[in-house]
């Protein structure tokens, strides 16, 4: 394998039925680059999430807002970029559900960015100077650490 | 786009409601509507067939959490049957098996009810 890297981008209004659209454009790229139905599939609910909350949260359901996804492929990893101009917030103040608790609560939403943690290797959030809220979750093709337990 | 859709059939007082499709951000509320005209309705023994939904996201597994007090409130329960694989894995990594009792086949959610 080389070491260049490939390149896919999306641009896409912030709107709840254009996430079809989204789901298969990422899964799409995944399947195509060697990623097997499993994580595949992993992949897809993940930038389902990502821009699920972006159209929330970020956008606040403007359907005027657009939605930027980058898919980086290099021989390791997959890389989705998702930048968003709507409102930021701090991932790490965002609380992680406990499942257990969660459930016997009976609790409802925010499972999102557990999700997103959940399904992909790494999951990233930051706001640049201009005010562009990027999420970048990455899965490499080769497990790693994750699966030597 | 007509990527999902909700169907209901009564069988006594058990309601089984047929999701088909994708169930995500745009088409919860589709399925969250089906549910609450069931809760209306006292009909709260309910079993959701997922034979032929082919996806989920945290948005559809957000409807079936808002609901579950209410049903159980009400003496009901929210059964699932006939998962896909790609489905269950959803639920599972949730742990999801642990609230809702999940059949293989819709016949045995309805004489679990009959046999309540």
């Amino acid at each position: 394998m080389d070491n260049k890297t490939k390149q896919y981008q999306l641009k896409i209004p912030s709107q709840t039925d254009n996430l079809e659209l989204i789901r298969n454009f990422v899964s799409g790229v995944a399947k195509k680059v060697g990623f097997d139905a499993n994580d595949t599939n992993k992949i897809e609910l993940a930038i389902d999430e990502a821009c699920s909350n972006v159209i929330k949260h970020a956008y606040k359901h403007d359907e005027h807002q657009d939605i930027d996804i980058a898919i980086k492929i290099d021989y390791q990893k997959i890389a989705i970029i998702v930048t968003d101009r709507g409102d930021s917030f701090r991932m790490k103040d965002v609380e992680l559900p406990d499942m257990k608790n969660y459930l016997a609560e009976l609790r409802v939403g925010g499972l999102g960015i557990y999700l997103m943690k959940t399904l992909m290797d790494e999951v990233d959030y930051k706001t640049d100077s201009n005010g562009q809220n990027k999420v970048q979750m990455v899965k490499y093709f080769l497990k790693k650490d994750k699966e030597k337990k | 786009m007509n990527g999902f859709q909700v169907k209901r059939k009564d069988i006594k007082n058990v309601s089984i409601v047929y999701l088909k499709g994708y169930l995500d951000a745009h088409t919860a509320p589709d399925f969250e509507k089906a549910l609450q005209e069931l809760v209306d309705e006292d009909q709260v023994r309910i079993i959701v067939n997922l034979a032929e939904l082919n996806y989920i996201s945290s948005a559809g597994l957000g409807v079936f959490m808002g609901f579950i007090e209410d049903v159980r409130k009400k003496g009901g329960d929210i059964k699932l049957a006939e998962l896909t694989e790609k489905v269950y894995r959803v639920f599972d990594l949730l742990g999801f098996p642990v609230l809702y009792e999940i059949f293989k086949k819709e016949e045995e959610a309805i004489k679990k009810y009959q046999s309540s």
